[in-house]
């Protein structure tokens, strides 16, 4: 069987939508920027990637924007786009399609409103949908409840890798008889005092008050990484359902693979994601030699960037191109992995790899697009991606077969 | 003293502000909270602003109330029925 991407939707610090974000890619944008919402002093990182000026009420419905935190804003806004885009029925059978947007933070800013109004006023302060929008799967539900999709719906809590495991478990999904999953990942981790506190404890997050050299993988001066927000959500479905309705086939996912490393930082020494890397493109049935772009981790922590490096070298003797847009915005957590993946899929149409924005001094070996996007015969793509706590996932994607 | 009696236009508000809802008096009067768009936790938040405004708890009776128009008649007339809970 094999599944294929029909359908697209992102909110990136780019803006809303893939063109946008695209468009943002390929110039290297810089959309690191000081951390808006609140005073940032105290904190060791003060820069972020935020989804700039984004307005709830000009995309979704008043009780979506009262009962949700802006991480499932993000999604039902990128899934409004993945659905327009693959042209799948609105009015198909609800139990066909099923959703699965991963998210490992959940609605932070929400719980820090809702806490507030805890300690300022007294229990009776703290609105019921609490009990929903902090949720990891509120995205998920949401966006499942929005679109009257009542197919498999679960949520992954894996990090970075979360869309990347959600397509796994979508192929099953699509064996098992559903006809189209959302899959997705989706994050608003900068928008309240209380998202980023959580994240510092890691002591992986860059000090840097400059957009341009906080945030640089792979180089001498790594020293950590910018957080983000945004969203990716894609609709895939299996490949023969897929031509049968007409549906433009964006990319197939060839093979997907995850492994689990170990509790504490990322994946000790990178021999996790070497396996999910090689099982990925064993599942896909392509050698190091089919793979054109690989669209890096990238952490920006100098341990881990040797290791993702290692794994490069061991996996491609030979050299492979090497990108990682994302060093333009900054890490989403469960958004990351992602817009990884719709900056493949669009690599793959464009015949085109985006730059490593703020990287131009490659270290360590590898063959990294800088500066400006690289035009390049592309048929295949590697993505990787890992977590905090020791996920590792592949996926392999490949331009379609146009019959 | 908080006012004991709420009007349905209160309702409107709180229907907005709790639970993203716009709407008028005459639809509010003539609508349940379902064809409204207004879920059970929604309804919640909205009785619990409501206790705060007339200084008293109104209980589950409230909190199932069907209808903006129920929800009325619970606040203007259960109220020493609701004490005694």
């Amino acid at each position: 069987m094999a599944m294929v991407i029909t359908g697209l939707g992102t909110v990136s610090p780019a803006g809303v939508g893939t063109e946008d974000y695209w468009t943002a890619l390929c110039e290297g944008r810089t959309l690191i920027a000081p951390i808006p919402d609140f005073d940032t002093s105290g904190f060791h990182v003060r820069l972020g990637g935020k989804v700039p000026g984004f307005d709830p009420n000009a995309h979704l419905e008043g009780r979506y924007v009262v009962q949700t935190d802006a991480f499932t804003w993000f999604a039902m806004t990128a899934a409004d786009e993945a659905l327009r885009d693959s042209g799948a029925a609105a009015d198909g059978d609800p139990y066909a399609t099923g959703v699965l947007i991963c998210s490992c933070a959940g609605g932070v800013e929400f719980g820090q409103r809702e806490i507030a109004a805890l300690w300022a006023s007294g229990p009776g302060y703290v609105g019921p949908y609490q009990s929903i929008a902090w949720f990891y799967a509120a995205s998920t539900g949401q966006v499942s409840i929005r679109n009257g999709l009542k197919g498999m719906c679960g949520v992954l809590v894996t990090d970075e890798p979360g869309m990347l495991d959600a397509l796994g478990q979508s192929e099953r999904a699509l064996r098992r008889g559903t006809s189209a999953m959302l899959v997705g990942g989706s994050e608003a981790p900068i928008g309240s005092p209380f998202s980023l506190a959580c994240q510092e404890g890691a002591g992986l997050l860059s000090g840097d008050d400059d957009p341009r050299s906080a945030y640089v993988p792979f180089t001498e001066r790594a020293h950590g990484y910018v957080p983000a927000e945004g969203a990716a959500v894609a609709v895939v479905e299996e490949e023969a359902a897929a031509r049968a309705r007409g549906a433009r086939v964006r990319a197939v996912v060839a093979g997907q693979a995850s492994t689990f490393g170990g509790v504490g930082a990322f994946d000790p020494g990178g021999a996790g994601l070497l396996h999910a890397a090689r099982q990925a493109m064993e599942r896909a049935g392509v050698g190091p030699e089919d793979v054109d772009v690989v669209f890096a981790d990238a952490v920006g922590v100098p341990k881990a960037d040797a290791d993702e490096a290692a794994v490069l070298r061991q996996l491609f003797p030979r050299g492979v191109a090497v990108t990682a847009p994302k060093t333009g915005f900054g890490r989403a957590y469960a958004g990351a992995g992602a817009l990884d993946v719709a900056a493949a899929v669009l690599s793959l149409e464009h015949q085109l790899v985006p730059p490593t924005p703020h990287v131009d001094d490659a270290l360590l070996g590898l063959d990294l697009v800088v500066r400006v996007p690289r035009a390049a015969r592309l048929r295949t793509a590697l993505v990787l991606s890992r977590g905090l706590g020791g996920t590792n996932s592949a996926v392999v994607l490949t331009l379609p077969e146009h019959s | 003293m908080p006012d004991s009696h709420i009007a349905i236009e209160e309702l409107v508000e709180l229907m907005s502000t709790r639970a993203g809802i716009r709407t008028d008096a005459a639809t509010a009067a003539a609508s349940t909270f379902e064809d409204l768009g207004v879920d059970s936790l929604g309804v919640m938040g909205i009785v619990a602003e409501l206790e705060r405004r007339v200084g008293r708890k109104l209980g589950a009776e409230a909190e199932a109330a069907p209808s903006p128009s129920a929800l009325v008649t619970v606040v203007n007339e259960g109220g020493p029925a609701a004490e005694r809970v």
